[in-house]
């Protein structure tokens, strides 16, 4: 019995780890309650407006902005201007007073993301975030692990889209797709890092 | 077998399995160096008295902007006016298809939810608001000049926003240039 024991203990406690720790475990899911009743689904999904019109700067920045509140209040000063769920939002207007709304992805500390890179290239929103449209409140849907990372850095064509395409939360891969992504790896000059310092500084 | 048990014990006490929807932020059993005692963009600080991490520019500052010096000292180009303060008549850049291409790129994405993708108006805030919203393809706007398209985006008029910090002085001639391709092919 003892012996048995000192075999699988060892086992248990790598597989406990491995499950309970890893990225897909203890990240993917995370689905934190916001100080405003915020709906993707809603904006982005049933009125289809862009990605970017409210996080403007993900084209040209490592950081894809959360919007001030004065974006929110381009529509909102008009519509549902008298709304319990907006309460917030005309306060936070009025006193300057940050919406503390709650971080949902966030990478390690060491890893130097870059949204402006990964849009410029053509990656799709959806292909890290999912179908943001289609959620009520944003949730985490990929562990954003390092190897989740290189999986694509490696084989970028599944992800690789046209160039007015990338905020499409709707777009699928065409049957061409592969076609497509060698000819837009060439065009585009595409050579995702797969050495360390491409993500660590 | 066992990995199984302790798998189905350890979700039985966490009550979880992977990928289930929670609200606690994650945990990090290995917390390595994934925070580190620096700030990020747009969080809060309690250094600065105001609580922000992200500094407003003192007044009176000027931007390292990647245009040339010609360009951004350029009161026609920057502000759509004239040296006497007059709108210009015509768009300060030359037009072409690569202008107009990222025009309409912009104009989808900031222009589109109130003003419809031709420019008709009917967009969201007044299909679900009844909120009226001005057609680009009425007169007063095909009449109007280039500059007073270009002051309409960079400041609002009437429940209009403005729109000058999405959209550098670069777009907004583009999204002129656009809007006015649009006047030429619809008639409405």
């Amino acid at each position: 019995m003892g012996a048995i024991g000192g075999a699988v203990m060892p086992l248990l406690a790598v597989g406990g780890i491995w499950y309970f720790g890893s990225p897909e475990y203890t990240d993917v899911g995370y689905q934190p309650h916001q100080p405003i009743p915020y709906s993707h689904r809603l904006h982005a999904g049933e009125l289809s407006m862009d990605c970017r019109y409210c996080h403007a700067s993900v084209e040209v920045s490592a950081v894809a902005n959360i919007p001030p509140t004065t974006v929110c209040m381009n529509c909102h000063t008009v519509i549902l201007r008298d709304s319990d769920k907006l309460a917030l939002l005309r306060e936070s207007l009025r006193t300057g007073e940050p919406i503390h709304w709650l971080r949902v992805h966030k990478l390690p500390d060491y890893a130097y993301f870059n949204h402006g890179v990964h849009v410029r290239a053509g990656v799709g929103c959806a292909s890290c975030h999912g179908r943001v449209d289609e959620m009520e409140v944003v949730r985490q849907v990929e562990p954003l692990s390092m190897s989740w990372c290189l999986d694509c850095h490696r084989e970028p064509a599944r992800h690789l889209r046209p160039l007015n395409q990338v905020t499409n939360m709707r777009w699928s891969p065409p049957p061409d797709q592969l076609e497509f992504a060698s000819g837009a790896i060439g065009d585009r000059q595409l050579k995702p890092p797969t050495d360390c310092s491409g993500c660590h500084r | 077998m066992r990995f199984l048990l302790l798998v189905a014990a350890l979700v039985g006490t966490l009550g979880c399995v992977r990928g289930c929807t929670s609200s606690r932020p994650p945990i990090h059993p290995i917390p390595n160096m994934d925070d580190q005692p620096r700030y990020e963009a747009q969080a809060a600080s309690d250094f600065f008295s105001d609580g922000m991490t992200m500094r407003t520019p003192v007044a009176g500052t000027v931007a390292r902007n990647p245009l040339p010096l010609a360009t951004w000292t350029d009161s026609r180009f920057m502000t759509g006016r004239d040296a006497a303060g007059e709108p210009v008549l015509t768009i300060p850049v030359a037009v072409d298809d690569a202008l107009v291409i990222r025009g309409q790129d912009r104009f989808n994405i900031y222009c589109l939810p109130c003003h419809d993708r031709r420019g008709t108006g009917r967009g969201i805030m007044f299909e679900r608001g009844a909120i009226p919203t001005t057609s680009l393809h009425v007169q007063r706007i095909r009449d109007a000049s280039a500059g007073e398209l270009f002051d309409v985006i960079s400041n609002g008029v009437g429940l209009m926003p403005s729109y000058k910090y999405p959209l550098s002085p670069s777009d907004r001639w583009a999204i002129i240039a656009y809007v006015r391709k649009l006047q030429a092919e619809h008639d409405e």
